[in-house]
């Protein structure tokens, strides 16, 4: 298990006054006593806004940082104390181009990642003959990495993340910027990792149907705390959301409609006219709209009633709650 | 074992990822050249008339080509830090750091690529060399290949300095331009260190590419083509404190690294 416990992150920032005044010294927190767990197998949601201290978190974690205040533990190795020794268990794997060398061609990138975590030649050469074929990147082997497009070098990624066979992946926003196909593409090699590779993965995400797509918990973090943890449902139940229902009708006078709800003191104000089709659509709490009888009383008005859809919430407005 | 599997790979990495084409090969024959004849240029109207007592014209140009061809080897060791910068900015560094690699592995593993281009250069000008003396035998293929082996240890143990300068911050030029750019003047590259006043003599002593020079010249120099010892010696002790600071200063890069998080801050 990858355990962080209590991570607190304080920087030391310089604010630059001028040439020859000396330099105001200013401290940010960026992460306040926050804690994570990942299993192995599970895929850990860890969402937040721009700045919120996800990154920090990340590096923290894979031992590129040093936290202020804290305790790492990977599988039982202290990552403050031993990282070196903990280091061979985890790897980072981002999005965009970056982390690649862009004249070598996919091999070449492999085998010299490899080489930085001592693998035996035998062994990396067939870790990599593996991943180049799971990441459908073998027929591709002559070209520069320069010449791939930025799905097969978000897949080269993956496969660099992957080369030491590390227990836990980090991935910080993996799918950012990929076309809707190649995203789904690289989820299912996400979830394949997890289920029949057993990693323990954290995914950081700005794309939250992918959280919930592949996440079983998530960690909602901002300004340096973690508001919520647990599954997406009981963050829902935790929040007490309930089930929503839109909609939509038809009409024929938008004045007699409005004065027959009038007189039964129904409030009209969440009502969305379209003038041009005659249509109007509203959203209601679901429970509130059979108990109070409303759809009747539309009907009564003069409304014809075109379609009715409930509406779960999703965990976008999970985290819009729990961020307001 | 490990040290040298995980210096190897960084050298030849570097090697691919830098020199991709035959062109490239050529051209670093080209800019040495330029660098001696601006040189040789300078003095030659002081030769002509009259004004130059300390060397004829023929030591002169024996002074000049080895110091040139030992400076550049130095300074190609540059070029492997700057391009730490790109590694900065690339995101490449910061999964080096990632990995439980030696980093003074690395740090030497890539000085050692910038050897390709000192073998290239100093093949050609021995080459050179051996047309123009009229013989090859076999004390000059020794001298040839003693002084190839201490130019290259020597220079490696210099750019891995130079490369871990550049592990602590990307605005790192400035520190190269005072240990770098002073060498040509401090190690007698262009200007014998005898002639000099004792500050620059105090100076030129802390730089391995002065002792190199030295020996290189005493080596080669036909009037006393003696292995000067006292010299081999003085750099030796003048190498071996250089790698101690070297494994010093990337634990404390590391460490400086690991507080503010700015692997690939850019």
């Amino acid at each position: 298990m990858l355990s962080a416990k209590n991570i607190t992150k304080t920087y030391n920032v310089k604010n630059k006054r001028g040439l020859f005044k000396n330099n105001e010294n200013s401290q940010v927190k960026a992460l306040k006593g926050v804690n994570l767990e990942v299993q192995s197998g599970e895929i850990v949601g860890l969402l937040g806004k721009n700045g919120a201290g996800k990154t920090t978190l990340i590096k923290i974690i894979s031992m590129l940082m040093e936290p202020t205040d804290g305790s790492l533990t990977i599988d039982g190795i202290d990552g403050l104390r031993s990282y070196e020794k903990a280091k061979s268990l985890i790897n980072v794997i981002t999005g965009g181009e970056r982390n690649l060398y862009w004249r070598l061609n996919a091999v070449e990138n492999l085998e010299y990642f490899g080489s930085l975590y001592s693998i035996p030649r035998d062994i990396l050469r067939k870790r990599i003959e593996y991943l180049m074929k799971i990441f459908e990147l073998d027929k591709y082997n002559d070209l520069p990495v320069e010449r791939y497009s930025k799905g097969m070098k978000q897949r080269l990624q993956i496969a660099r993340g992957l080369i030491n066979d590390p227990k836990y992946l980090l991935l910080d926003e993996p799918t950012l910027g990929l076309d809707v196909d190649i995203a789904a593409d690289i989820r299912n090699y996400l979830k394949f990792l997890a289920e029949s590779e057993k990693k323990g993965i954290v995914l950081t995400t700005h794309y939250l149907d992918e959280a919930e797509e592949l996440c079983k918990n998530v960690s909602i973090i901002s300004d340096g705390e973690i508001l919520e943890s647990g599954s997406i449902q009981s963050l829902k139940s935790k929040l007490s959301m309930t089930p929503k229902t839109n909609i939509k009708m038809t009409y024929e006078s938008k004045d007699e409609f409005l004065k027959y709800l009038s007189s039964m003191n129904i409030q009209s104000n969440n009502l969305n006219f379209s003038q041009d089709k005659k249509t109007l659509s509203c959203k209601y709490d679901t429970d509130m709209l059979y108990k109070t009888n409303l759809i009747h009383e539309f009907i009564k008005a003069g409304a014809r009633i075109v379609d009715i859809r409930s509406e779960d919430y999703s965990l976008e407005d999970v985290v819009l709650e729990l961020l307001a | 074992m490990k040290f040298l599997v995980v210096m190897y790979n960084e050298a030849k990495k570097q090697h691919k990822n830098n020199y991709i084409s035959y062109e490239q090969y050529f051209s670093l024959l080209i800019w040495p050249f330029i660098l001696l004849c601006n040189s040789y240029y300078s003095y030659r109207p002081f030769i002509t008339e009259g004004f130059m007592s300390y060397f004829t014209t023929r030591e002169l140009i024996f002074f000049l080509v080895t110091g040139h061809v030992c400076y550049i080897c130095f300074w190609s060791m540059v070029e492997t830090a700057w391009d730490l910068e790109y590694e900065r900015y690339s995101g490449t560094l910061e999964v080096l750091f990632l990995s439980s690699a030696n980093k003074l592995a690395v740090i030497y593993g890539r000085a050692l690529s910038a050897v390709i281009q000192i073998c290239w250069l100093y093949m050609v000008i021995c080459i050179g060399y051996f047309l123009l003396i009229g013989e090859v035998n076999f004390s000059i293929i020794l001298q040839s290949l003693l002084v190839f082996l201490v130019l290259c240890v020597s220079s490696v143990i210099w750019g891995g300095l130079l490369n871990t300068i550049f592990l602590f911050s990307r605005d790192a030029t400035f520190l190269v331009n005072i240990l770098d750019e002073p060498m040509v003047l401090f190690s007698g590259v262009r200007v014998p260190i005898e002639i000099m006043p004792i500050w620059v003599k105090l100076i030129s002593s802390i730089y391995p590419l002065t002792h190199v020079l030295s020996f290189v010249r005493t080596l080669f120099n036909s009037q006393s083509n003696s292995l000067d010892i006292r010299q081999l010696a003085i750099l030796s002790i003048l190498l071996i404190m250089t790698v101690i600071a070297t494994a010093k200063l990337v634990g404390l890069a590391e460490r400086k690294n690991r507080l503010s998080g700015e692997f690939n801050f850019y």
